[in-house]
């Protein structure tokens, strides 16, 4: 019956079209056409769909780290729904009856058990498991070369402060994040690193106790705590790393993207592609290739063995124990400082607050407090859309060549006992090598830097490699064709 | 000079300091030559022991100003047997510090010396014959972890001490050196005269048979473990997780982004 009328209806059309007879306006549009018609009238989106597909974005390729750090946040929502469905929260004992043979008949969390049975028996969980893992890595990294080219490039100037803040805190979070997860499987590394954590929290006078037991719920290793950690990692900080996201990406949009300086580059204007198609192609394409790098990495790396590495028991422990390579500096900066018993007020300050307490919350009041630090320090109030090329600003690159290796020494310092053990050297010179390091390189290299930066500006459009020695260690009058 | 010239120098003399340090003399280790005559088990051991122990644990194992007497509560078969199998000694100098290395004798010769050892006066435990397709893995998984992961590692790739002790990988170690290590404590620094068999970095485990056997059942399926999910890059965690995902993932990564994000003809 249907099918007979709709004969019917595209006899008449075709009768109609052969007989040459049309009647404009009477021709229905088609079915997409009128949604989209009702929903203009309604929603009024077609000026703005027509002005954001049309919106410029500067091309240079170190634009693209932030999306690397967004895609991988993509890649780590996606595949931690997937883990969530099979990961149970829970620090209950339970008594392991899986095929994975080396631990069977043993006393171990719900939590543990369930991330082995997503390891083994849970089709594709593995390399779920895995892909979660490297991406979480990948994500924090691309996140410091992001704010690395931030920084070098003067991109935190007025008016981007707010895009700042709004980054660095999204670093804070993902840093809490990884942390948070890494602890989850409760094997008997991460349960070392949440004992850390543990002693970390309980080393800030006066409130360390009561902040230990108010967030774990008790004596470690305390029973809440997993279920806790579970509500933070999948819930509470991912929210607010999107919300935060959604601010960030809106920012840039609102004030527009900052450019290089170059021929046709203005303060006042956008020279790049237009949102659509080119720069909507090439990020979609950048989306496909970070998915494509994870999972590779995901099942052909393996990350977090857990099944090696046994359930964790406070009474044993495992070495080498690193934490994952983001929190490298704050480890380092645990096995550098010295055991000295500092007294404050008649109270012994406990020492781990001083390497992992007192060093982040510096590190942390530095990059949020850096764009107006440096508005201080150089007077200058101006709005910036263009770029600095890092030669010209030899004091912020200085600072941050300098800032950057003393957190790169911290964190190779790390893992001072796999370098005396590969180099067969002794621990304890292995510890005071690094902890010279710490101390001297940094500044070194800041100097060092600040040299061939000034050395660079100073001579104008001249490559690195052919800068004359000479030029580094006598400063000359700038040339005037920079 | 410009800054590119002075980059090469520095590099070419880094390549040659590097290949004068490869090309620098090794020093040859101990090879006893081959004995061609028809001498007994027993003949070998002292022929062996007089040629090569002798000289600095004394004719009778009564020790010198140069090696400790093998006469201790501890000394015996069970403790020669780890010191040879593991390549510690021999020592070409007896000033250097004992390290494992590859064996260096034939097992036969091994056994010979370790028979001549035993006729000296030590009380220590002989070889001990353990079985470990008798343990019981999981129970072998609770006790590795309660007892040597802190220093083997959980994944028994070994690790670092304090004052320089090394901590031996368990890769491609027999069952009946781990088992004589468990019995003896091995770990002296052969350059402490004060420090015996049971005084060592190793501490002495007074464990039943049966967890023996299923110590060394674990640590056998250590050495070849349930390889899921791909390359296990060293198994040493997130030190090696971290370059892996730094050097490959986050470096492809911008070389992949310098790719697409470069028009043709943009590049120099």
């Amino acid at each position: 019956m249907t099918d007979a009328a709709r004969g019917g209806a595209r006899g008449s059309r075709s009768e109609r079209e052969r007989a040459g007879v049309s009647l404009p306006g009477r021709e229905e549009p088609p079915f997409q056409d009128r949604i989209g018609a009702w929903l203009d009238e309604r929603l009024h989106l077609s000026r703005f769909a027509r002005q954001a597909l049309d919106k410029v974005f500067p091309d240079h390729w170190s634009f693209m780290f932030g999306e690397i750090a967004l895609y991988s946040f993509v890649v780590l929502v996606l595949t931690g729904v997937f883990l969530a469905f099979f990961f149970e929260p829970s620090l209950t004992p339970t008594t392991y009856e899986g095929p994975y043979e080396p631990l069977r008949g043993l006393e171990m969390s719900d939590a543990y058990a369930s991330t082995l049975r997503l390891s083994f028996e849970v089709r594709a969980g593995l390399v779920m498991r895995q892909t979660h893992h490297w991406a979480a890595l990948v994500f924090i990294g691309s996140i410091v070369v992001h704010l690395c080219r931030v920084f070098f490039t003067g991109a935190f100037r007025r008016p981007r402060e707010i895009n700042w803040v709004i980054g660095v805190t999204m670093l804070l979070l993902a840093l809490l994040n990884g942390f948070t997860g890494y602890s989850l499987p409760d094997d008997l590394l991460s349960g070392t690193g949440l004992r850390i954590m543990y002693s970390v929290i309980l080393s800030v006078p006066l409130l360390g106790p009561w902040a230990a037991f108010l967030l774990f719920g008790g004596e470690f290793p305390a029973e809440q705590i997993l279920g806790r950690l579970f509500v933070l990692h999948i819930f509470l900080v991912p929210v607010i790393l999107g919300a935060l996201l959604g601010a960030h990406l809106a920012l840039v949009w609102h004030q527009k993207h900052t450019q290089f300086p170059e021929p046709g580059h203005t303060e006042a204007n956008v020279v790049g592609s237009r949102l659509w198609p080119t720069y909507a192609l090439k990020s979609v394409g950048l989306f496909f290739l970070v998915a494509a790098v994870l999972t590779g990495l995901g099942g052909l790396v393996q990350i977090n063995p857990v099944w090696l590495y046994g359930p964790f028991d406070p009474s044993q422990v495992t070495s080498p124990a690193q934490p994952d390579w983001y929190l490298g500096w704050l480890e380092g900066a645990l096995r550098l400082f010295p055991n000295w018993e500092i007294r404050a007020f008649g109270f012994e300050i406990p020492e781990p607050f001083f390497p992992a307490v007192l060093v982040p919350g510096i590190t942390f009041a530095v990059l949020y407090a850096w764009p107006f630090l440096e508005r201080l320090m150089t007077k200058d109030q101006a709005e910036h859309h263009l770029l600095d090329r890092p030669r010209d600003r030899p004091v912020r690159t200085a600072f941050g060549a300098g800032t950057l290796t003393f957190y790169a020494s911290l964190f190779a310092a790390a893992s001072n006992d796999l370098v005396a053990h590969w180099f067969e050297l002794d621990i304890e010179t292995v510890t005071w090598f690094f902890r010279v390091l710490v101390l001297v390189l940094p500044p070194a290299v800041a100097l060092l830097t600040f040299l061939v930066c000034r050395a660079l500006r100073d001579a104008g459009d001249v490559r690195l490699t052919h800068l004359p020695l000479s030029s580094v260690w006598r400063p000359r009058a700038r040339s005037t064709h920079r | 000079m410009t800054a590119r010239t002075a980059v090469f120098v520095a590099v070419a003399l880094g390549i040659a300091a590097g290949a004068c340090t490869y090309l620098s003399d090794e020093p040859t280790p101990f090879r006893p030559p081959g004995v061609t005559s028809d001498v007994n088990a027993e003949q070998r051991g002292l022929e062996l022991y007089e040629r090569d122990c002798a000289w600095c644990h004394g004719s009778a194992g009564e020790g010198t100003s140069f090696g400790p007497d093998l006469n201790g509560p501890l000394d015996g078969g069970a403790y020669t047997h780890f010191m040879l199998a593991t390549g510690q000694m021999p020592l070409e100098d007896p000033e250097k510090r004992a390290a494992p290395a590859s064996p260096r004798y034939e097992a036969a010769d091994i056994d010979a010396i370790v028979r001549h050892v035993e006729t000296f006066g030590g009380t220590g435990p002989g070889v001990p014959t353990p079985s470990p397709a008798a343990g019981d893995i999981a129970e072998g998984a609770e006790l590795y972890l309660d007892n040597c992961a802190a220093c083997h590692s959980s994944t028994a790739v070994g690790g670092a001490l304090t004052s320089g002790e090394v901590v031996p990988d368990l890769d491609g170690v027999s069952p009946v050196v781990v088992a004589e290590a468990m019995l003896v404590g091995p770990g002296c620094p052969n350059t402490s005269r004060t420090c015996g068999p049971g005084e060592g970095a190793m501490p002495r485990f007074e464990l039943d048979e049966r967890s023996v056997n299923s110590i060394l059942r674990y640590i056998e399926y250590l050495q070849r473990p349930i390889d899921e999910g791909g390359a296990p890059i060293g198994r040493v965690g997130p030190v090696a997780e971290g370059a892996v995902a730094l050097g490959v993932g986050v470096v492809a990564l911008l070389l992949l982004a310098r790719w697409i994000g470069t028009r043709t003809g943009d590049r120099e």
